[in-house]
């Protein structure tokens, strides 16, 4: 894993790891947000981190499908373009001046 | 004008068919330029057309049905075509009925060669979803489409330039309404008949369908309006 995308996960153990040291703060915080019981807002509150995090990968992912699919576009459009230029002997010659970028 | 009209042609798997579909074309139809667009198939596909010294694009891996078509749009951009047609590699979209379309299509932006213009469309669960379509399409963009779901359309050079750009551009009936609606793009209809498939299965079982349904009823009726 990248050291970027490890940073959340490391993060996340750290506050775990702190959480169940000094349990009173998770009580803490639920009194101060009135919640019933404590649990409920460990409960909320990490689900909460787990959705955002959820809806970043999604995007995340989403991106990457992007960028693959560019690339093999383009990468299937080379090969033909480079094989035409090769192979010029097939009647495209007139389409082929459009395509000198 | 019909040296300037592309045919893509998307083929992903259609080993069975490719051969006899595009031998059709280039015996009978010389004056149309094609290119088929090999969407990472597992099968003989690639090398028929390698063999057979068909002009198609490779894509590397498997991309679905709209990366596929996107690249032939992509292609026919560069080359500066006018028309570019998209054409089954199955068997089911008959040539003859290209001159037809493009001829509509050069007095609008995208010609869609319906089944269902002058003829009756027949009951079935297909048709119900596709009627379904359509009421949505009617909804959101006032134009009564008689068959949305057709594969076989024409687009304009105007419409092309619109399709290389975006990432939720596939050649479907919510693509049409989002040209419709928010590019003013003009939509003919042309009545066209189908072929029967020469080989192989369709890809619409009752699972897909449905996701298909869904994705269609959130693309045209939510999507639509924040784009």
């Amino acid at each position: 894993m990248r050291i970027e995308d490890s940073l959340f996960w490391v993060a996340m153990s750290l506050l775990i790891l702190f959480l169940s040291i000094f349990p009173q703060v998770g009580t803490l915080f639920s009194e101060l947000l009135g919640f019933y019981a404590p649990v409920n807002f460990v409960f909320l509150f990490f689900i909460f981190v787990l959705f955002a995090k959820c809806f970043a990968m999604s995007r995340h992912a989403s991106q990457l499908e992007s960028k693959i699919k560019e690339l093999a576009q383009q990468i299937a459009i080379d090969n033909l373009e480079h094989y035409e230029r090769t192979h010029a002997s097939r009647s495209l010659e007139s389409k082929d001046s459009a395509s000198t970028d | 004008m019909a040296a300037d009209v592309l045919l893509i042609i998307p083929a992903y798997n259609e080993a069975d068919n490719i051969a006899r579909v595009v031998g059709h074309l280039e015996a009978n139809y010389p004056q149309y330029d094609y290119v088929v667009v090999n969407d990472g198939s597992t099968d003989t596909t690639a090398e028929i057309c390698r063999a057979n010294k068909y002009r198609f694009l490779d894509l590397p891996t498997n991309l679905g049905l709209s990366g596929a078509f996107q690249t032939g749009i992509k292609y026919a951009y560069r080359h500066n075509y006018s028309y570019a047609v998209q054409f089954d590699a199955d068997g089911q979209h008959l040539p003859e009925y290209i001159e037809s379309l493009i001829e509509a299509c050069a007095n609008s932006d995208i010609a869609i060669g319906s089944r269902f213009l002058t003829e009756e469309k027949p009951r079935s669960m297909r048709m119900f979803g596709s009627t379904l379509l359509a009421a949505m399409i009617r909804i959101t963009t006032g134009k009564h489409l008689s068959d949305p779901t057709s594969g076989m359309r024409a687009y304009s050079r105007r419409a092309i330039q619109e399709l290389v750009q975006g990432p939720n551009l596939g050649p479907e009936p919510d693509t049409i309404a989002y040209l419709m609606r928010k590019k003013a793009l003009r939509v003919s209809e042309v009545q066209v008949s189908m072929g029967e498939r020469l080989a192989g299965e369709s890809y619409l079982n009752w699972r897909n369908s449905s996701l298909y349904m869904a994705r269609m009823a959130l693309s045209v009726l939510v999507i639509q309006f924040f784009r």
